[in-house]
């Protein structure tokens, strides 16, 4: 003890010579020269454990319908289930266990009733229910992490950053691990300091990887986030060498499947853009990935089963219509990218943005809007989309082509050069209409 | 359950535990579609306290055991991914032997960080007349069967550690008892909403620290010694070159423990985390006796009992009191009557309906019907039940196991 004592004085007084990255976790000095990021190794699924104890809490429920704790954790598996798999029959199983925890004993003494209904609203994108559930849980347990982390969320989906950075600052006082690290990162990347995201998520991963046994799904995430950073500027190799190692230690990550496929469509490689995709749609068919699909097909000269694809998008689409409203946004950019259905689509975005005025929502109002000709309103949006900073090449390219249609030629071609700058093949599709565009505009 | 109703009067001190229902699985955020959501933070589990235990040892008088629970409802099968203590944190008993608010005697327990799910974690016991000694912890398993309890003593101070996952040794119908007060609160108490007889904590495992400690290695200057257990943790982490996590900073209390369920019960949830931050000097200051009094008038508690409810732990702080002169005799960790609880606190003792009885103005016959844990408890130390283990395979769902 009397070491360990030692140890920690030594490190309260070196303390200024490590690298604090302005965002909780601190690394050790690296003169040594170890890199940060632990190399990636296979984390076995635990699966077969967990759907044991699923069961077993499942038996519990039978003998008693009151177990509130029973219900409180199997809340929390099947949402863990839901961020593996994507399947959104999970959410409806977390939903009905958080509704029945809280009936039998009410929020205010059901705290993890509550975090877990709190979590499926965020899941359900309701996010003005979550941030009422997580003031709250803030009220009950003002001195714990979580309740700010959840609160902060709803409130940065909702695009009350001030708010959220202020729930996120309250965060950081009580908590130091993993959540808390990479939500800071988050909030970074939106602000457009993707150094300090970057070393954020590197720090996350971390703390994730030293706690035993691995959390793999947890770990794959950190991988994946540090890819997103990487290829958001531009940095094809590293994005990819993060998403393989994001798949070593998860295999069947439909996240880091569908990056892969766009890393690999952005180095050139299309037809492995093409398997990466098809891989992950196998496990889960977001629209997005699908939409993706449809493109690369298009691209290739597989015409057939792009209309395939772009066919199942607007199916799923439709189905979500009547589950409430996961994917209406990305439905609504679909049709927008696309040049289809464009009073649709922006209508879409209207109704989405009535709910939740978050950049990426004020993106897809101005993306809607330009294509239904809304040059005005396009132009109003596309500079809320960009108020926070954001380093991001699809809205800088979006607001390029505003201001191409709204006749101011310059500011078109900083912001399509700024794009391609940044990113240069930030999308299969997209990232060449911004090119055509750049050098239809000419030089001034 | 319950006991005569002189004794009872002469008892000093309170309250219940309700380790209310902080139940959260580390479920990470989630992504339905369009955000991508992270992780939610599983750390804040691990300073969650259950209860505090102290009583003498009924094969030995002249020792005290102490025992804290930390991190409940494992459920079995989640062995492997919780039950393990925290390296970063700081888990303490600090006794008071002086009759005052301060603590005197800190004895505090900390343990390596976790290596493999199959490797016990290495524990250094720091006692208060500057003994230290270092033990293991029991494996926590996913066998049939548990691992005997590892019990390390010290040749030097006769000091026992046991620090392992148990049977959770509450025994409580939270449902049942929410429901009654609800029903004082709304003017037409219903005596029966205690009836259910289901014990909350039935099946689940915790993790407990239990020590058996010779009298005489505590500074004691009278009869009476008071216990609080606390969960402590420092603000920053570091991330070492070799990838290990350590704390730097001064420590925060994150939770305590005393007498059972002041925290739960007593406290309005809006100031529980207050109240789990601030030190039985504050409860002395009277910086809770507001709320607790206003919380026993809602549920119709009269002056005569809450002053019996309230005085102790406003006036000398949330210890839990133990009187070393008292024999402590029987199976379980002791059951002769008029020895436990709010004498100290034993395995056995039932804490909910002695609270209830003054609650409730001395009401005869009043208790929820949960009066005995779900598993019997040791005659010897640590006096904790084996924690539950999972299913045999051969079983009801060996056909899905695959």
């Amino acid at each position: 003890m009397a070491i360990k004592i030692n140890r920690l004085l030594f490190v309260a007084v070196a303390l200024m010579i490590f690298t604090s990255y302005g965002c909780g976790a601190l690394f050790e000095s690296r003169a040594t020269g170890s890199p940060p990021v632990p190399p990636a190794a296979a984390i076995p699924s635990d699966s077969e454990s967990t759907q044991a104890v699923v069961r077993h809490l499942e038996e519990k429920i039978k003998l008693n319908s009151e177990d509130f704790v029973a219900y409180n954790k199997l809340a929390g598996y099947y949402l863990q289930f839901l961020r593996e798999t994507g399947n959104t029959s999970y959410l409806d199983l977390a939903s009905r266990a958080a509704r029945a925890s809280l009936d039998v004993l009410p929020a205010e003494q059901n705290t993890g009733g509550l975090a877990a209904l709190t979590q499926v609203e965020i899941a359900s994108h309701r996010f003005a229910d979550a941030r009422e559930h997580a003031r709250l849980l803030t009220e009950i347990e003002p001195r714990k992490s979580y309740p700010f982390e959840l609160l902060g969320d709803a409130l940065l989906e909702l695009g009350h950053y001030e708010e959220a950075s202020s729930a996120y600052s309250q965060m950081e006082q009580r908590g130091n691990g993993v959540g808390p690290q990479i939500r800071l990162a988050r909030l970074a990347l939106m602000r457009g300091q993707t150094d300090v995201a970057r070393k954020g998520f590197e720090a996350a991963l971390a703390l994730a990887s030293a706690q035993t046994p691995a959390p793999r799904e947890t770990i794959a995430w950190c991988r994946w986030q540090l890819g997103e950073t990487a290829f958001s500027a531009g940095d094809y190799e590293t994005a990819e060498r993060h998403y393989q190692d994001a798949l070593t230690v998860f295999a069947d990550y439909y996240r880091a499947l569908a990056s892969l496929g766009r890393v690999r469509a952005a180095l050139g490689d299309l037809p492995g853009a093409i398997e990466n995709y098809q891989r992950a749609i196998n496990i889960f068919p977001d629209p997005a990935f699908v939409a993706a699909l449809g493109d690369l097909y298009s691209l290739t000269g597989r015409e057939k089963e792009s209309a395939a694809e772009y066919a199942l998008v607007e199916q799923i689409g439709r189905l979500n219509q009547s589950n409430g409203a996961l994917y209406s946004r990305q439905l609504a950019l679909f049709y927008a990218d696309h040049d289809i259905k464009p009073e649709e689509a922006y209508k879409m975005a209207v109704e989405e943005f009535k709910a939740r005025q978050d950049i990426y929502g004020a993106d897809a109002l101005a993306w809607t809007a330009l294509k239904a000709g809304r040059v005005a309103e396009a132009e109003r949006s596309i500079r809320d989309a960009l108020r926070l900073g954001t380093q991001d090449a699809k809205l800088f390219y979006h607001r390029g082509m505003i201001a191409r249609a709204a006749g101011r030629g310059q500011e078109a071609r900083d912001y399509l050069k700024r794009a391609l700058a940044l990113n240069p093949q930030f999308d299969p599709l997209q990232a060449s209409r911004a090119r055509r565009a750049l050098e239809d505009i000419g030089k001034p | 359950m319950i006991r005569s109703n002189s004794k009872k009067i002469a008892m000093i001190a309170l309250v219940i535990t309700i380790a209310f229902a902080v139940v959260l699985t580390p479920a990470p955020g989630i992504d339905a579609s369009d955000h991508a959501d992270a992780p939610i933070n599983s750390s804040d589990q691990a300073v969650d306290q259950g209860d505090t235990y102290a009583f003498l040892d009924p094969n030995d008088n002249s020792k005290v055991i102490l025992i804290l629970t930390v991190r409940g409802f494992i459920t079995p099968g989640e062995a492997v991914n919780f039950s393990f203590f925290d390296h970063l944190v700081r888990y303490r008993f600090e006794i008071e032997t002086t009759g005052d608010t301060e603590p005197d005697d800190i004895i505090e327990i900390r343990f390596s960080q976790r290596t493999a799910p199959n490797m016990p974690q290495a524990a250094t016991v720091s006692l208060p007349r500057g003994g230290i000694f270092a033990g293991f912890t029991t494996l926590a398993t996913q066998a049939a069967t548990p691992n005997p309890p590892v019990i390390t003593t010290d040749p030097v101070s006769g000091v026992s550690f046991f620090a392992g996952e148990v049977d959770d040794p509450f025994f409580f119908d939270i449902p049942g008892f929410a429901r009654f007060t609800a029903s004082i609160r709304a003017g037409a108490p219903d005596p029966s909403q205690l009836g259910r007889g289901r014990d909350t904590f039935a099946g689940y495992n915790i993790l407990a620290i239990a020590l058996s400690v010779p009298l005489t290695q505590l500074r004691l200057s009278g009869n009476v010694i008071g216990v609080q257990s606390l969960t402590q943790r420092q603000k920053k982490q570091i991330i070492r070159t070799d990838g290990t996590i350590d704390g730097i900073g001064k420590f925060r209390t994150l939770d305590r423990s005393g007498n059972p369920g002041l925290n739960a019960l007593i406290i309005p949830f809006a100031r529980k985390n207050e109240y789990n931050a601030s030190t039985p000097t504050d409860d002395a200051s009277g910086q809770f006796a507001g709320d607790i009094v206003a919380t026993l008038q809602g549920l119709g508690t009269d002056a005569t009992n809450i002053g019996i409810l309230a005085s102790v732990y406003v006036n000398t702080g949330d210890y839990l009191r133990l009187n070393t002169t008292v024999a402590n005799t029987g199976p379980g960790g002791g059951s002769n009557a008029g020895a436990g609880f709010p004498n100290g606190r034993r395995m056995a003792d039932d804490v909910v309906d002695t609270f209830l009885f003054f609650a409730s103005n001395q009401t005869p016959g009043i208790g929820d019907t949960v009066p005995t844990n779900d598993v019997a408890f040791r005659s010897t130390f640590p006096f904790l039940a084996p924690p539950h283990q999972p299913r045999a395979t051969g079983t009801v769902d060996d056909s899905t196991r695959n």
